[in-house]
């Protein structure tokens, strides 16, 4: 997490699946609902959250007006390159997790 | 009048204290940190827990073979954390927490890694513009 001013936005990463993940997915949807600018990044074993009908809380959270992406390398190395993706869910890689998190102003909470 | 040092800033300081070989997060934080150097950004890991038994000299340069690509030498974490040490000199650090690796009897560090305190944590901490922590209690 981050200390510095308060933010502008938020980027959020997950990492893990099941009961935890839908929680933090949960305070996703709450920020984003709250009206704040929040970025979802799905990697590693979070990955499973993105394919569709996979998770009941992410199609929550993009509805509230959150963007998600989902990290191509990870869906590659699970052989989950070609999986159909929640609607509204983009793949990118590394690479734009990296131009996010140096923003200034952006709060990071990784799970 | 008193001299005054100029204490470096980071970009980016990750706390890695996930454990390794159990889920994705050393691979992620690797490729995270050579996305933001590649960004010409400044970014160190301060190793907690079993990641400080990654460096380790005696693990060498490669993994046993993988069988379905023998040909193909495989980088121990060690040789890819140096690969990144070397590349990108003063611009990434690897940090090794004193504590964890005496705890675990993790001894001679390849020489490009930093040993320090958990003592430094909050002054490591300090230094960074942005900390994100990876891992559990």
């Amino acid at each position: 997490m981050t200390q510095d001013r308060p933010a502008e936005q938020y980027l959020l990463v997950e990492t893990q699946s099941g009961g935890t993940a839908e929680r933090f997915l949960a305070d996703a949807a709450a920020l984003a609902g709250a009206g704040e600018r929040v970025r979802l990044f799905l990697a590693a074993d979070g990955v499973a959250l993105g394919i569709r009908g996979a998770s009941a809380g992410l199609p929550q959270f993009l509805g509230a007006g959150g963007q998600a992406w989902i990290d191509e390398f990870t869906l590659a190395h699970r052989a989950l390159h070609a999986a159909p993706l929640t609607p509204g869910v983009r793949a990118t890689g590394m690479g734009d997790l990296a131009d996010w998190l140096l923003e200034p102003g952006t709060r990071v909470v990784w799970h | 009048m008193a001299a005054t040092v100029e204490r470096r800033t980071w970009d980016v300081l990750v706390v890695l204290t996930a454990p390794p070989h159990t889920t994705d997060a050393l691979t992620t934080v690797l490729r995270l940190a050579q996305a933001v150097l590649e960004r010409e950004h400044t970014i160190r890991v301060w190793a907690c827990g079993s990641n400080t038994m990654l460096t380790q000299a005696s693990l060498g340069e490669t993994k046993p073979a993988d069988l379905r690509d023998p040909a193909t030498p495989a980088p121990t974490a060690g040789a890819l954390i140096r690969g990144l040490l070397t590349a990108y000199k003063g611009r990434f650090s690897w940090i090794v927490c004193t504590a964890c690796s005496a705890e675990r009897g993790a001894r001679d560090h390849i020489a490009e890694v930093r040993l320090r305190s958990d003592a430094r944590l909050a002054a490591t901490i300090a230094a960074a513009r942005r900390t994100i922590y990876i891992g559990g209690a």
